[in-house]
């Protein structure tokens, strides 16, 4: 056959190829992990990609690839018929001529051909051996596998006259079939028409005769008259048996597949023009002899040679026709509203171009989602690569391990995925070497001996994260100091002062390695630079995190996409610049009289105390060299340059008795200047005025946030990023520059650049450590309080963990119904009240308009407590004094942010408020002729007497412990029905009490509930784990209630 | 207008723009195109001789101001500066200049090698002088005025 010299067909095969390519590799995997319990739908899929290939090839006279294809598909069929166990020697014996078909087809053309010799022989050694029940099934021509054992069919005629156009078919990568119509009945029987068969069967492949009852029949007479029965129909087509049958509904033992036997008899090897010898050899035998491989002249193409053509870039990809259409209908809305506006702006009627240009605006917005859908690609195409990796890497280097692959369907950009391919390969290599132990020494560490790697990306706002997790050794930062020391990279007293999670960051610097040995699998120290590199050049951040002898966790950041980017726009003075979101944690805006209290200097650096924790703080407006802030003059609207040397200077109003401002750090202004623009004002401080709140953007540098403070906030845009030029690369602060809607250019901001630029990291450590000390304090029993006020000067405060959602209501939408306060809430009736109801605190103020309902669930409701006024969410650590204003509906106080602020007892209020709620909620006293006794072991005098306080109220006996060791004292000496636990306590916690308590016996079944104000699903695991029944809030007191009365009633 | 000299040598067509106290000549092969009244977006960080970035029909360009880079006090834009857009490479960089007065054509044999010194800014910057009537022209060297600077 002559090679067809169609460089379009060509190209077309080739890619088709190597998507049926990309696929068979994840299948064969498959296949080898289900073993001999095989699953027939994915072999025939294998199968049918193979055919595909082995039949393109044919038809344009690729004929190594064709010989390997159809040794393939052989050996595919004897594991579909279950001939033959898919070991992994036989699984990779097909994944090398798969791989090899791949080499052959990425081949310029006229090159060498590579020597398929090796997986040819490979696969027909396995074949060989099964070779007696092989030929039992290759029955003599013209019989068919499936069909009857009858030495003559009464198709051999059909056979016989048509042999030219089966080979042609066969030759052709196309499956020849017989298709019997003999012993239909009913309608099809009087109708069987040719075009009755062409339209069953015609679109799917070709015709190549027909007989009626045993007479040739001319498939090119136009007459429509019914044949006469049994109808044969020489049918040849690319699908197998299998999906003929599927396809054109015809039932499975009235069609006939025609085997290579045919053609044997045949001098094939005289049609076989090429001059390869392997070539000379016909598929049938093949299958019966395996040619030696020394038969084989070796071809000189080293491997080093083959490998270079491996890597080929896809440069096209499939689009699901559903996209193309949407783009396409798209594309026609975007020309007509083009019209339109064109036919407006000669026109020219206001009105007119509002309504055009928000279609304008739509068309193009949907356009551009539909143009980037079809850039998009599953990860999964990059993940599934590395189930062969691992299996080839773990084989070699003799470890179990097993791949978790989750979540390969998230989609990102085709650029992004390509561009991950090199870097997770990396990781992944490095992972399998050196994270993954070898069993022996896994089950020495009380492992199991398979080791375990995860791949998984899924999406984190508006960002895809990619992890790869694995349960190894870990990596050694003290390995990691040693290194870098003797590389001279640090020094001692650098690398003491950083902490485990920058010292693992510097196994991306290049030429450290950690490995001990270096393998030809990794350890060079090449490598982890490169993959740092090219995973920053897509927008990739890094993080990694590894414990000795627990593994190693990567954590990648990815954008979607590049080329478009959600940002937001920000201004200093009259300049805008662009944050892309993905860098963006959150927005912060400080108003001007809460500004002494949240921003402090450590140092010489400026934080801010953002919910407990602290955050470096930045002025974009330093960061980028200039050296004054600006703020927008609210009486001339406009901007002017602040004066103040400090932000934080602006809290420098102090009000005295008489009502006078005293200025004392005003900046370097006299006093004369203060009198003259304290005239301009009209009462209202510019400084407590809204305009000189301070914007702060919460941006994430990698491994720390920070603040950055901006002048104002304008918009959230999508931006097109454009490249900046040559001189302006060594900015450092800048990702490129955008051009906004009126045609200026604004700046991308670079927040890992800006950090840099300003020394951030150092700043970071300080804080850190800072905020460290702070946790150390707050670590035992801190509770999270949500900050209420009910009048303008009393503080309250109600425990966040019972709070299920907050919300700010007009005071007209409360509804007063029964002499009850409600408020219409989704649908349903959600009831009110104030605290002042039920306790003697000042009432809510009459003249607000609008009111916070802070609503908690209470029994299977929820309910809402009325406030005028939110104040903050702070976690604190402070003793609660629970007698000065103990009182219902109020369990205690504590000073926090120095004022005296009362704790709100959501049951109590409850209780006091709706007594028959209460009652109804199966949360009121018990029968008393049975006392049960309930043991709470709670260090913090406060909760203890709370918890005994209200387990006494409701008829059960309390008895109190101080920690874990007491209550073992406790539980020896009573008789104790439930025991009521915290975890974080002194001597012996609650997990370790827990566990001892389980660990006896007699106690196996007490019920033990834990309550405690450290909340999470990592901690209730944690305690679960140690024995406890239940994990409940320490203040949500009906719940425990309610827990208890469960655990002791029934 | 200059009428048309005799030529007998290379001819060389200069774009002449003012730059300070500099008549500067620019070989027109060079000259993509000159613009007026484009907003400059300041970009902070940079070396002090780019005065911004302009958006050019999509591209962004870096805007050079001659005056800086020759040691001159900066001039604030006003109706007369102009941005002589030069390509480089694949990139194109934008001179902000005093004003554009003029297109020449310049004999070769006319030009002379520049001094070391011209008005007080340094010659490399210079390929050569070519006199006029009442003045000289200095001719800029694109090349070595753009890539000098990327320290």
């Amino acid at each position: 056959m002559a090679l067809i010299d169609d460089d379009e067909t060509l190209l077309a095969f080739k890619e088709e190829s190597h998507e049926h390519l990309d696929g068979i590799e994840s299948d064969l995997l498959a296949i080898e992990e289900a073993g001999a319990d095989i699953d027939q739908e994915l072999v025939n899929k294998v199968f049918r990609a193979m055919h595909s290939i082995k039949g393109g090839a044919g038809f344009l006279g690729m004929n190594a690839v064709k010989t390997l294809a159809h040794a393939a598909e052989d050996l595919l069929n004897k594991i579909r018929n279950k001939q033959l166990v898919p070991t992994p020697s036989v699984i990779s014996s097909l994944l090398d001529a798969a791989d090899l078909v791949n080499r052959l087809l990425n081949q310029p053309k006229g090159a060498i051909e590579l020597d398929i010799s090796g997986p040819l022989s490979a696969i027909n050694d396995i074949l060989s051996p099964s070779l007696p029940q092989g030929t039992s099934d290759q029955a003599p021509p013209g019989t068919t596998r499936q069909g009857s054992l009858e030495q003559v069919v009464p198709w051999q005629g059909l056979l016989t006259r048509h042999v030219a156009e089966i080979i042609d078919s066969r030759l052709g990568g196309q499956g020849v079939f017989i298709i019997e119509y003999d012993q239909l009945t009913g309608d099809d029987a009087r109708d069987l028409t040719l075009s009755a068969i062409q339209n069953s069967i015609g679109s799917i492949g070709q015709i190549l005769a027909l007989q009626a009852n045993g007479i040739p029949v001319n498939i090119l007479d136009t007459e429509t008259s019914a044949y006469p029965l049994p109808v044969h129909v020489l049918f040849s087509t690319m699908m197998d048996k299998g999906m003929l049958v599927s396809f054109a509904n015809l039932p499975a033992e009235r069609v006939h597949e025609i085997q290579e036997q045919t053609e044997a008899p045949l001098p094939i090897t005289a049609m076989e023009s090429t001059p390869v010898p392997d070539e000379q050899v016909p598929p049938k035998v093949s299958l019966d002899s395996a040619p030696p491989p020394s038969s084989l002249p070796p071809k000189a193409v080293p491997a080093e040679v083959t490998e270079q053509t491996k890597a080929v870039v896809d440069s096209s990809l499939r689009v699901n026709v559903k996209i193309l259409d949407n783009l396409m209908t798209l594309a026609g809305e975007l020309v007509l509203t083009r019209n339109q506006f064109l036919q407006i702006v000669h026109s020219s009627h206001q009105q007119d171009f509002d309504a055009v240009s928000q279609r304008l605006d739509l068309v193009t917005s949907e356009l551009q989602e539909a143009i980037m859908s079809t850039r998009m690609q599953p990860v999964g195409n990059v993940f599934n690569k590395f189930k062969r990796v691992v299996r080839d890497l773990s084989q070699k280097l003799g470890k179990e391990i097993d791949l978790v692959i989750e979540g390969g369907e998230v989609e990102m950009d085709k650029t992004i995925i390509e561009a991950l391919n090199d870097p997770l390969t990396h990781l992944v290599r490095n992972s399998v070497d050196h994270g993954i132990e070898m069993p022996d020494k896994r089950l020495a560490a009380g492992k199991a001996s398979t080791g375990t790697l995860q791949l998984k990306a899924f999406h984190e706002g508006g960002q895809v994260i990619i992890e790869i997790v694995d349960d190894g050794g870990g990596i050694d930062t003290s390995r990691i100091k040693e290194k870098a020391l003797s590389m001279g990279t640090h020094d001692k007293s650098q690398l003491d002062a950083m902490q485990d999670h920058e010292l693992l960051k510097l196994i991306f610097l290049p030429g450290l390695s950690t490995a001990k040995e270096v393998t030809d699998v990794s350890g060079r120290g090449v490598g982890m630079d490169v993959v740092h590199a090219n995973l920053s050049k897509v927008g990739g951040v890094f993080d990694i995190s590894s414990k000795v002898g627990k593994g190693t966790t990567i954590n990648i950041k990815l954008p979607l996409t590049l080329a478009i980017i959600p940002s937001l726009i920000v201004s200093v003075a009259t300049e805008r610049y662009a944050i892309p979101q993905v860098n963006l944690v959150e927005l912060v805006r400080v108003p001007a009289k809460k500004i002494s209290d949240r921003i402090e200097r450590i140092g010489e650096a400026l934080v801010i105390r953002l919910r407990g924790k602290l955050l470096p703080l930045i002025s974009l407006a330093n960061a980028l060299g200039s050296e004054q802030r600006h703020y927008l003059d609210p009486n001339e609207q406009q901007n002017k340059v602040c004066r103040r040397q400090r932000v934080e200077d602006r809290r420098s109003i102090l009000y005295s008795q008489t009502g006078i401002n005293i200025q004392a750090a005003d900046g370097p202004t006299g006093v004369d200047q203060t009198k003259e623009r304290q005239e301009n004002r009209d009462g209202v401080d510019r400084r407590i005025s809204p305009h000189s709140a301070i914007n702060i953007l919460v941006v994430s540098a990698g491994k720390f946030h920070y603040g950055l403070i901006v002048d104002k906030l304008l918009d959230s845009e999508e931006i097109v990023v454009k490249p900046l030029g040559s001189h302006l690369r060594k900015c450092q602060v800048y990702a490129g520059a955008t051009i906004q809607g009126d045609g200026k250019v604004a700046l991308i901001l670079d927040v890992v650049g800006i950090s840099k630029v300003m020394s951030l990291s150092s700043v970071a450590d300080q804080v850190h450590d800072r905020a460290q000390q702070e946790a150390e304090r707050v670590k035992q029993d801190a509770q999270t309080l949500l900050l209420v006020r009910n009048s303008p000067h009393e503080q309250l405060a109600i425990p966040l963990n019972l709070v299920s959602r907050i919300e700010k209501i007009r005071r007209d939408q409360i509804e007063l119904t029964g002499g009850r306060h409600n408020m219409q809430y989704r649908g349903a009736t959600l009831p009110l009240f104030s605290i002042d109801e039920a306790a003697v605190v000042s009432p809510l103020p009459e003249e607000s308009a609008h009111l916070y309902v802070v609503a908690f669930p209470f029994g299977d409701r929820e309910m809402g407590v009325l406030v005028s006024e939110i104040i903050d969410i702070i976690t604190v650590t402070v003793a609660i004094d629970d007698t000065t204003h103990k009182q219902p509906g109020i369990m205690g106080s504590a000073i926090i942010m120095e004022q005296i602020t009362m704790l709100v007892d959501l049951f109590g209020i409850v209780s006091k408020v709706m007594p028959d709620w209460v009652r109804h909620t199966n949360l009121g006293a018990v029968d008393t002729s049975q006392i049960r006794n309930i043991l709470v072991v709670e260090d913090s005098p406060f909760f203890n007497r709370q918890m005994c306080g209200f387990v006494s109220e409701i008829g059960y006996r309390s008895f109190s412990a101080n920690d874990g060791l007491e209550g073992l004292a406790l539980l020896e000496k009573e008789k104790i029905d439930l025991v009521l636990t915290d975890i974080e306590m002194p001597n012996m916690d609650g997990l370790e009490f827990t566990a001892r308590v389980r660990a006896n016996a007699r106690w196996s079944e007490l019920p033990i509930i834990a309550v405690t104000s450290l909340s999470g699903e990592a901690a209730e695991k944690r305690g679960l784990k140690a024995g406890v029944n239940e994990y409940l809030i320490k203040l949500d007191r009906e719940k425990i209630i309610h827990t208890i009365n469960r655990y002791l009633k029934r | 207008m200059h009428t048309p000299p005799a030529f007998n040598g290379n001819i060389r067509k200069l774009a002449l723009f003012e730059s300070g106290d500099l008549l500067c000549g620019l070989d027109i092969t060079y000259v993509q195109e000159i613009n007026k009244n484009i907003a400059v977006t300041v970009v902070h960080r940079a070396p002090q001789y780019v005065c911004g970035v302009i958006n050019l029909r999509g591209e962004i360009v870096t805007v050079i101001d001659l005056r800086t880079k020759f040691g001159f006090a900066p001039l604030s834009q006003d109706e007369e500066t102009q941005i002589v857009v030069v390509r480089q490479g694949d990139e194109s960089i934008g001179l902000l200049v005093d004003s554009v007065s003029d297109v020449v054509l310049a004999d070769e044999k006319d030009i002379e090698p520049p001094p070391s010194n011209l008005a007080g800014v340094t010659g490399h910057f210079f390929n050569g002088i070519y006199k006029l009537e009442h003045s000289l022209v200095a001719i800029l060297n694109i090349d070595e005025l753009l890539i000098r600077e990327h320290e």
